[in-house]
């Protein structure tokens, strides 16, 4: 549990501010530098969804890990790789509506994975 | 609802660099005391002991997710009238409307600022005691 008083410069508040704004930075540079294995385990997925492209439960799973992405990164200031991974999301909501799905249908989101894996702007 | 101020928050996200961010943000910058947990399941375990004055619920999470968390803490007597609020990346209008008719105060999106997370909890918990 974490317990606190209000960010004040007179309590510490400012080294406490300090140790917050270096944490999120910290975790920023953790999230890209992990990215590619990130975007490594969706081809996973991505594999595991043209394999059996009537199986919902892979299609699922990389549904949820793009979502996920899509709040984490936009919310560690990685803009670029939220919109990217959100667009994703997108897609594969739609592939979710599609009632006899074909391997075909994953090629966009394919492309798009590939884009999620360059090197951000 | 108490109009006392907002003081204790039981915070509920599967993802552990979500956790760390909104743990920091709402204890550090809001001066919260904040009860955090992994999973509905966990929250579920913690919530009696813990008496918060409002649930932070994620609502994408595997196993049991956030609305069925809070639907599993109104059968708690401590928290069966506890304001509840959703973060997610899904807010289209529909499905904010869907949060809200599931009895939550309000729901923020994700992503989220970190500076403004405890002020709009706070918003939130003062526009509910209104």
């Amino acid at each position: 549990m974490s317990q606190g008083g209000p960010v004040s410069p007179v309590d510490g508040g400012n080294a406490a501010m300090k140790g917050f704004q270096a944490t999120l930075a910290a975790l920023s540079q953790e999230y890209e530098a992990g990215l590619a294995q990130r975007v490594g385990l969706a081809h996973g997925h991505l594999r595991a969804c043209q394999a059996a492209p009537g199986d919902a439960l892979p299609l699922l799973e990389l549904h949820r890990g793009m979502h996920t992405m899509a709040g984490t990164a936009g919310t560690l200031g990685l803009a670029q790789v939220g919109e990217r991974a959100r667009g994703i999301e997108a897609e594969l909501q739609r592939l979710l509506l599609i009632e006899g799905r074909s391997v075909q249908d994953f090629d966009a989101v394919a492309l798009m994975l590939e884009s999620l894996g360059l090197p951000l702007d | 609802m108490s109009t006392a101020s907002l003081q204790r928050i039981l915070y509920v996200e599967d993802d552990p660099d979500i956790r760390t961010i909104a743990n920091l943000a709402l204890s550090v910058v809001g001066g919260l005391t904040v009860e955090v947990c992994r999973s509905g399941a966990e929250a579920l375990a913690r919530a009696e002991d813990f008496r918060p004055d409002m649930v932070v619920l994620d609502v994408m999470m595997p196993d049991m997710d956030g609305p069925e968390t809070l639907a599993r803490l109104r059968l708690l007597p401590q928290t069966a009238a506890t304001p509840a609020v959703f973060m997610t990346a899904k807010v289209q209008s529909s499905e904010v409307s869907h949060y809200m008719s599931l009895g939550a105060l309000g729901v923020i999106s994700k992503p989220f600022d970190p500076m403004q997370l405890a002020q709009q909890l706070r918003a939130l918990w003062a526009g509910g005691a209104a």
